[in-house]
């Protein structure tokens, strides 16, 4: 098939000329897997191998952290849980018994929660937490022995679906453009395409049908379309656009140290969203005028570090140090739905599950080594926190008394503490609200996809989460308009803001501070000054 | 073959932690040991087996040791437990 033009979402700006990696992982998905021929010795190797990787995996997170007790201690139990011949004789029984590796593991550790569950009164959560990071950790090394990175290398990855942590890798490995099947624009895979600065297409119709590996592949991020095997006259044109767009890119240097104003003369600011270290070094080399959202769950690599204070105040006292004097708000870390899932029982839906401050205040000693490691932080004198998934206002007053009391105990001055509006519910009372809080963060994604009832996910409903929707900028001018009054500061986070149009109009209507991706900063205040 | 009863007495129980310690110290020894609680009988050398015992505190344990080096390893066991896994009591 020569030059064959297909269109999906735009995700990542920019275009990428090169050759197609096929990475069919849906082909080892269990749902699927009825088509693979079982055979129980593959998957009881599939299993030692993922265990035996862990092992030494622990061993090798033990002799790092020698020196961290708690770390240490936690890793050496994991250890021994999978050294434990229980644990082999129990997964290998039930592989024999025909289960896939993969459901073995789930099937094994859902009764063992249960029954720990069943024998114990009050029962510790610390220990079922604990039991569900080592089945999240072997189910991934699973799907890491299964999924081959090996010659992503300066290849355009074609692929169904990808999650984050399948980014950061093929990333590292060093593949330069991404086209999948499924997706959408708001997914957290977007969110890190684009912090990567990686052109990227979601979401193209019978993708994984029409390319074969090495095809060659051109990604237009800017459209949205991807052309498998281009003709001579294509190549060329795309090879020219390409040039134009990387000149148009350095042309936004030009606009660092620019200020932007509305027509009344106020000041719009862009702070920028922080996922990893590479958005901070975006962040500061875009000159943002400050941090508005760390997404703290995603800094989290090492499930451990969940535990550690100390480790986790390093990386964030990094950030606070490095941005300042300007400021960062550092979200409390939001668990659940599509980020790091560590819910014990499986959720029909997730999305309106125990997620953000819902997990936290049932998880308060995950809450409160946060806050420690945070507090310390703010003594850099810069920094906000926020409360993600806001429902009540009595969540926002029961999270400042426990910021409250931990600052006490750290003799440390409270930080401001500010609210994420994401739920419908927390926007219609945002009054009482107000009353609460430091300041307002609008998470216009979240909030989005609960407003049109539409998965930001789900790319058969993308139509209807519609930016430009009157009711729903109604609503955020009603949640500007009490801010205002109130007196306290209101940013709007999230894709809304990153799209042109409404921006511009979002602007038109008086909202003066954006929290956007720090790769796209300087085009922003570009689109502004024209 | 000796058998005898200990008591939980560190406030959060035996969580991964002690259940952790537990295991270190049993597997040092050569001697077989199953651990007894409200009718459940498990490994004394597996974490898993140990862990699903659940005990919080108050709740008391029943040891069987067999093995030539059954007595050091009981008294370290007692000793593990009433110092309550160096936890709050």
């Amino acid at each position: 098939m020569l030059n064959h033009r297909i269109s999906g979402i735009a995700i990542s700006k920019g275009i990428i000329i090169g050759k197609a990696k096929v990475l069919d992982f849906d082909k080892n998905q269990n749902e699927l897997g009825v088509l693979k021929v079982f055979d129980s010795e593959i998957e009881k190797a599939k299993f030692a191998f993922a265990r035996k990787s862990l092992i030494y995996n622990s061993e090798r997170i033990i002799d790092k952290y020698k020196h961290k007790e708690k770390i240490k201690t936690i890793i050496e139990s994991e250890l021994m849980f999978l050294q434990d011949e229980e644990l082999t004789n129990s997964i290998d029984n039930l592989i024999n018994n025909g289960l896939r590796c993969e459901l073995a593991i789930e099937d094994f550790f859902s009764n063992y929660i249960e029954l720990i569950s069943t024998n114990s009164n009050s029962l510790s959560k610390i220990k079922v937490n604990d039991i569900q990071f080592l089945k999240h950790k072997l189910i991934q090394e699973i799907n890491d022995v299964e999924n081959d990175y090996s010659e992503v290398e300066n290849r355009i990855i074609i692929t169904s679906l990808l999650d984050t942590d399948e980014i950061l890798k093929i990333h590292e490995n060093g593949a330069i453009g991404f086209a999948t099947e499924y997706g959408s624009n708001l997914s957290h895979s977007s969110i890190i395409s684009r912090s990567l600065n990686i052109p990227a297409v979601f979401g193209v119709n019978s993708l994984l049908r029409l390319v074969k590996d090495n095809d060659e592949i051109i990604i237009d991020g800017y459209l949205g379309e991807i052309i498998i095997n281009p003709d001579n006259k294509t190549r060329i044109h795309f090879k020219n656009k390409q040039k134009q767009a990387d000149e148009e890119l350095k042309s936004y240097q030009d606009y660092k140290d620019t200020h932007v104003k509305n027509k009344t003369g106020a000041k719009i600011r862009f702070y920028s969203n922080i996922n990893n270290i590479i958005d901070l070094e975006n962040t500061l080399m875009n000159n943002a005028d400050g941090i508005g959202l760390v997404r703290t769950e995603n800094l989290v690599h090492e499930i451990e570090e969940i535990f550690e204070e100390d480790v986790q105040f390093e990386i964030y006292n990094k950030i606070a140090e490095s941005i300042y004097p300007k400021t960062v708000t550092f979200r409390l870390f939001d668990f659940g739905y599509d980020k790091l899932n560590l819910n014990d029982e499986k959720e029909d839906n997730p999305a309106l599950g125990l997620r953000g401050v819902r997990y936290l205040l049932k998880n308060k000693h995950i809450l409160e080594t946060q806050l420690k490691a945070l507090i310390r932080t703010s003594v850099n004198g810069n920094v906000k926190l926020l409360i993600p998934m806001v429902t009540f206002t009595e969540e926002v007053i029961e999270i400042k008394s426990i910021i409250s009391k931990v600052s006490i105990e750290l003799n440390i001055q409270m930080p401001k503490v500010g609210t994420m509006v994401e739920t419908p519910a927390a926007a219609v009372k945002i009054k009482q609200i107000v009353k609460v809080s430091d300041f307002i963060s609008i998470g216009t994604n979240d909030l989005m996809q609960y407003f049109f009832a539409a998965d930001r996910n789900n790319e058969h409903v993308k139509e209807y989460l519609d930016y430009s929707d009157a009711s729903f900028i109604k609503l955020l001018s009603k949640i500007k308009k009490v801010c205002n009054k109130k007196e306290k500061e209101l940013v709007i986070c999230g894709q809304i803001a990153s799209d042109e149009d409404s921006l511009l109009h979002l602007v038109n209507n008086g909202f003066q501070n954006f929290s956007v991706i720090p790769a796209r900063i300087l085009f922003l205040k570009k689109i502004l000054l024209q | 073959m000796i058998e005898f009863e200990v008591t939980v007495v560190n406030r959060a129980g035996l969580h991964t932690r002690p259940a952790a310690t537990l295991v270190k110290l049993t597997s040092k020894y050569k001697s077989n040991i199953f651990i007894e609680k409200d009718g459940m009988r498990i490994n004394g050398k597996s974490i898993i087996g140990v862990m699903t015992l659940a005990a919080e505190v108050g709740s008391s344990l029943c040891f069987e040791i067999d093995g030539l080096d059954e007595n050091e390893m009981a008294k370290e066991i007692v000793e593990l437990f009433q110092s309550g896994f160096g936890e709050p009591i």
